[in-house]
């Protein structure tokens, strides 16, 4: 009797083993058709913009953005246009290969047959990674205005947006270059400032801005990485930062914003000039040619002194005067041509460095070590030179979207005292 | 009432077996195949529907689905360019050559079923090897490295791709028939699975191996002596024999009982004239017309 239930009861189990139980429908389309809509959506909003695209490409998620034209046939034939320093030798170079949109878990973007201009990025290399760039993405978004990929293997963030009408890859790729210096060039640094908070983004001249606390420097050891392409317009971000949502800021005015204005980049604070001393390590040269008529018969001095020192060297002169955080403090670092006629010898001076409200107060102290104190014994002139750039001084920006490309520093009580510095890392 | 139960469970077991059965494969696993007439590629695919799909059951991939990589390896597509010289070149160089020398309709019923080709190899930067092809299950033969073939080295050809397609179509018929177990005999305290990469190509032949990789385990010096003799010239089988038989070394002997071994199985097992396929191979490769080969005039 016992061996008759277990007889129904596996019968009964293999019988309910082969039934599929029907589920109700959650939409109002089956999976395959959704996926195949989805499909046919991503493959008619690429082949229908008769412009091409604009790809902000990041191979991985530690890689800076790189700029590509990208043309979608509706007959799978695609065209990659690309110019940079890493893959193209800063050449404007164009290929065509293949490209489909297919299903896998998910409306999938491939390109699937080599491309050298696209491709440049995935090839293994030697090392059998290469720069780990994505040539298969799951579209996460795509409509008219813009496309929003992932890459399937390494994970990045992808975006593009339609071309504008009319412009040639060399008149993209030259406004993307003169977009780049004016936006990060030189090292440039944003305050991110948002309803959630404000930190600073750091690095920027290497296309993956380093996140950091206001008043930090960005961690030595796994630093918040932020890659970031550029657009005429403004900044794309790989990744949002953790206070704010989008990954699109548009220059608008002198800083970059969301849509709704709610987050900006702005790299004009009144701290501007200590943080990029301090934060970005970067320094202010000081324009020699072009400064203010005391310091400039200072600087007449020293350098009618040292051709006089240096007789056999016609090119015996100053050659640079640059501001810097240093270990041993806030320094200005003489350099000058002596002995030799090509290199320049580099002495520090120490001042004092402080930040007061809109202004920058400068006051200069003494030599940072023995040989520069030798060097200010034999040359007593440079002391009224050094002195020259002491007071409190108010800063303008020539571009306040990127203040090391040039800024003005005005005594406030004297306005004749003057000298313009650069930014340089 | 025994009764009952019995007719109860034979009859939930067909319907439950049902649910289970497989499907028969025909002669071709690509019924009525199409290919798309107005696309970027629809010359290339339609070519390649006519000389491998029909004439040899193989669906010839060069688009790269990465899903089919293995993931732990960054690999790229081959360009179109290098896809389309191969594909001609393959047929030259090896379909049409077991055209020529095996059974009729030896490929059709044997040869893979995919080839995948893919532009780059499978780099292991740690171990200092790469990979340049695979078979899996008897079915599907990967090439890789092909974006870096110059179509002008027989040479590196051979390394490369049809070295690579012999020694792979050699796992697939010893995964279908067994080789002899005398064969793993010869060297069975030589095998070296983790460091063969450190053996010179000397001190391989020495050993009684073909190159280094087939010093790795019992199956590759197996494939790896078949598709060295068939792809190396007369100069450098010689040379590898000779190599092989200095200073007293075993190699020779090794090399020369092992190749016997080949020739025999094949005649046996598959009724292959191993020393007839090289002698086409050797043929072929010693002048290649790329006029002829393109245009098909073989």
């Amino acid at each position: 009797m016992k061996a008759r239930y277990v007889l129904i009861s596996l019968a009964i189990v293999t019988l309910l083993g082969a039934c599929s139980r029907e589920e109700k429908d959650l939409f109002d389309k089956s999976a395959a058709q959704r996926a195949q809509v989805a499909l046919d959506n991503a493959f008619s909003i690429l082949t229908e913009e008769t412009n091409g695209w604009e790809m902000i490409y990041f191979a991985n998620p530690e890689s800076e953005g790189y700029n590509l034209i990208m043309e979608f046939d509706a007959n799978g034939r695609v065209s990659a246009t690309a110019k940079n320093a890493t893959t193209t030798n800063n050449m404007i170079l164009t290929d065509e290969s293949t490209w489909a949109v297919k299903n896998d878990n998910g409306p999938i973007l491939t390109f699937d047959t080599y491309n050298k201009v696209f491709h440049a990025w995935s090839d293994p290399r030697d090392d059998g990674d290469g720069l780990l760039g994505d040539y298969e993405f799951l579209i996460l978004h795509a409509d008219a205005n813009h496309v929003k990929l992932k890459g399937k293997k390494h994970s990045a963030y992808c975006y593009l947006y339609p071309m504008e009408s009319g412009k040639t890859p060399a008149t993209y790729f030259a406004e993307i270059e003169a977009t780049r210096t004016r936006f990060v060039g030189n090292g440039n640094l944003f305050h991110a400032v948002t309803p959630d908070g404000e930190c600073l983004l750091n690095n920027g001249s290497s296309g993956v801005f380093s996140r950091s606390q206001v008043g930090e420097k960005p961690a030595e050891e796994d630093p918040e990485l932020y890659p970031f392409g550029i657009r005429t317009g403004g900044i794309q971000l790989s990744l949002p930062l953790p206070e704010a949502p989008d990954t699109w800021y548009a220059l608008s005015g002198s800083v970059f914003a969301n849509d709704n204005s709610s987050t900006i980049f702005t790299a004009s604070p009144a701290a501007y000039f200590g943080e990029y001393t301090e934060i970005a390590a970067g320094a202010w040269v000081v324009n020699v040619e072009d400064i203010n008529d005391i310091s400039k018969q200072a600087i007449d001095a020293v350098n009618a002194a040292l051709k006089k020192a240096y007789s056999t060297n016609k090119k015996a002169a100053i050659k640079s005067l640059a501001f810097s955080q240093k270990d041993n403090g806030f320094v200005l670092t003489l350099g000058y041509l002596g002995t030799s006629s090509s290199k320049a010898t580099e002495m520090d001076y120490l001042y004092s460095f402080e930040q007061q409200s809109g202004s920058v107060r400068l006051n200069y102290l003494e030599p940072a070590d023995e040989n520069a104190q030798k060097v200010l014994a034999a040359f007593p002139s440079l002391e009224p030179l050094f002195k020259s750039l002491n007071g409190t001084f108010a800063l303008a920006a020539g571009d306040a979207v990127n203040p090391t490309l040039g800024m003005k520093m005005t005594e406030n009580s004297n306005s004749s005292v003057w000298f313009n510095i650069t930014g340089k890392k | 009432m025994k009764k009952i139960y019995q007719i109860l469970f034979v009859g939930a077991l067909m319907v439950g077996l049902a649910s289970c059965e497989k499907e028969k494969f025909t002669d071709s696993i690509f019924v009525d195949p199409v290919v798309e007439t107005d696309t970027y590629t629809s010359e290339f695919d339609q070519w390649l529907q006519e000389h491998y799909t029909e004439p040899y059951n193989v669906d010839f991939r060069y688009r790269l689905d990465d899903s089919a990589t293995d993931p732990n390896y960054n690999v790229v597509p081959v360009s179109m360019g290098m896809a389309d010289t191969i594909a001609h070149l393959a047929l030259y160089l090896w379909y049409d050559v077991y055209d020529e020398v095996a059974p009729e309709g030896f490929l059709r019923e044997n040869g893979p079923r995919i080839i995948q080709l893919i532009g780059s190899a499978m780099i292991n930067a740690a171990q200092g090897t790469e990979k340049l092809g695979q078979a899996e299950g008897g079915i599907k033969i990967t090439l890789m490295k092909i974006n870096q073939m110059r179509t002008n080295d027989i040479a590196q050809l051979n390394e490369y791709i049809f070295k690579t397609m012999h020694h792979e179509f050699s796992h697939i018929l010893h995964q279908k028939k067994t080789y002899p177990k005398e064969f793993e005999q010869i060297s069975s305290a030589d095998y070296n699975p983790d460091g063969w990469q450190y053996t010179s190509d000397v001190e391989a032949w020495q050993m009684g191996f073909a190159s280094p990789y087939g010093g790795s385990q019992a199956r590759e010096d197996f494939v790896e002596i078949i598709a060295n003799y068939i792809v190396k010239t007369d100069a450098d089988i010689n040379k590898m024999l000779t190599e092989a038989g200095k200073n007293g070394k075993p190699g020779k002997d090794k090399l020369e009982r092992k190749i016997e071994i080949c020739r025999t199985w094949l005649m046996e097992k598959w009724n292959l004239d191993l020393d007839a396929l090289r002698a086409e191979v050797q043929e072929r490769q010693s002048h290649l017309d790329w006029d002829k080969i393109m245009n098909l005039e073989f």
